[in-house]
């Protein structure tokens, strides 16, 4: 039983959505419910006001010119539903191994993960790795913001009380892409997360990304420019500037109940060269 | 439910939001008037008074609470009740009766898929939602597709056992 009493809203507007969350003490938006609902229950969160999405017309993903955008409402199985081509590989990749079976892949969103920012999620370093926006709306107006600074710590986002974020909006321009996680059983969060890219690039060449989520409070970038443009190797040599750069751009480390920073920051290395080989594999088939 | 009501800055706590939720549920309509914090589960034993449908973990976690809702498998401690208006919902329920079992509650039944039967609800909706995608699953496929589900009595050998039995059966049962 929630112990607070709240007040549910399905607002046919992202504006009236708005306003509400404005004018109230606590509120606070349901995506999916996956995260928040508990939250609520176990009376961690106290929320006056929730906001459903499930009227806003934000469960779509559509093509726009060279970027996909994926609602707020959307949810993993609808990710790995949409039609061949339209979503990055990277994110069917991620959405097949999200833990709760599929009734959390029908019921979660992800917008809803980018929005809680559990460090140990799998949404915040893919949404890195594919070089995402979030496009967000409040009562005064609209903005986007690159998902590289829309976590701002371990469960903070750039998230004004009034606002939501209403689409992802991601370059479809991944040629080929590899996922990894580690973690201790099946019903668990990741420890760490690593989401590899291989985009096109004009001159012919490929552009890398990685990004490592679980290891520090917010997913980290990795420099993968020694790479070059073309084809890698992952080679002996190679895999040790891999695992060098990863601990070199490790920040402060994010440490809970299910593993200290010291041992995130250890497997961080062996997670990244696991998305590289399977990004490997990907672009070699 | 509130698509109008202002939001409560300071609801008046003497009086409880509420909203009327109305329903399909087991192909008969219903109706019940509840608290907005009414957590769908709740909703579903307390008011509709279907205790087929278990309130486990409350977490999301345990999968006991599952329900279809719209043609989707859904935990129902992780929806408020209101979320569901205008939603058709099957319970365990509906899948079957004495005498009239769903193929894949015959195969649980046949192959002792339960014991203490708290984490029958969403065994039984994992595996016809797993046959509904997969003809012939592997132990692999069968393995997943009940991960979102937990057994307090730890037998998942004998519920695996009927998935594949249930699995024989349908694909035996010409459509």
């Amino acid at each position: 039983m929630i112990r607070t009493n709240l007040r549910y809203h399905a607002p046919f507007s992202v504006e009236d959505a708005c306003r509400i969350l404005a004018a109230s003490e606590s509120g606070a938006v349901i995506g999916g419910g996956t995260v928040l609902l508990p939250r609520m229950t176990r009376d961690e969160r106290s929320v006056l006001d929730a906001v459903h999405v499930r009227n806003l017309g934000l469960s779509e993903i559509e093509q726009a010119g060279d970027t996909v955008l994926i609602g707020a409402g959307v949810t993993y199985t609808e990710v790995l539903e949409a039609r061949e081509g339209l979503v990055p590989s990277l994110l069917t990749t991620m959405a097949r191994g999200i833990t709760g079976g599929a009734q959390i892949r029908n019921q979660g969103t992800l917008v809803g993960s980018a929005a809680y920012a559990n460090p140990g999620s799998d949404v915040p370093a893919v949404l890195v790795a594919l070089d995402t926006t979030l496009l967000i709306q409040g009562t005064r107006g609209t903005r986007e913001v690159r998902a590289a600074q829309f976590f701002r710590g371990p469960f903070v986002v750039d998230l004004g009380p009034d606002e939501i974020v209403t689409q992802l909006s991601i370059p479809h321009a991944e040629g080929a892409s590899g996922y990894a996680k580690l973690k201790l059983s099946e019903s668990s969060w990741p420890i760490v997360t690593a989401a590899a890219v291989a985009a096109p690039s004009t001159d012919g060449g490929w552009r890398y990304r990685l990004a490592i989520g679980g290891a520090c409070g917010v997913p980290i970038p990795v420099d993968l420019g020694f790479l070059g443009r073309d084809r890698f190797e992952l080679d002996a040599e190679t895999a040790g500037q891999v695992r060098q750069n990863v601990q070199d751009t490790l920040g402060e480390l994010w440490s809970d109940e299910l593993a200290p920073g010291s041992y995130r920051q250890q497997v961080a290395g062996p997670i990244a060269l696991k998305a590289l080989a399977h990004l490997d594999q990907e672009m070699s088939s | 439910m509130s698509t109008t009501q202002p939001p409560g800055s300071a609801h008046a706590h003497d009086e409880l939001p509420s909203s009327t939720v109305t329903l399909i549920v087991n192909d008969q309509p219903r109706s019940a008037r509840c608290p907005d914090r009414t957590l769908l589960v709740e909703l579903i034993r307390d008011e509709l008074g279907l205790f087929g449908t278990h309130a486990g973990c409350l977490n999301g976690d345990c999968g006991a609470c599952t329900v279809n809702v719209d043609g989707r498998i859904t935990k129902s401690c992780l929806v408020l009740a209101p979320a569901a208006e205008g939603t058709t919902i099957t319970t365990v329920e509906g899948l079957g009766e004495p005498g009239a079992l769903h193929p894949v509650q015959e195969a649980f039944w046949e192959k002792d898929g339960f014991q203490c039967g708290f984490c029958l609800p969403g065994q039984l909706f994992a595996t016809i939602d797993l046959l509904d995608h997969e003809d012939a699953p592997s132990d692999d496929d069968i393995r997943g597709a009940l991960a979102g589900n937990i057994c307090r009595c730890t037998g998942y050998q004998k519920i695996i056992d009927s998935v594949r039995c249930a699995a024989e059966r349908t694909a035996r049962t010409p459509d």
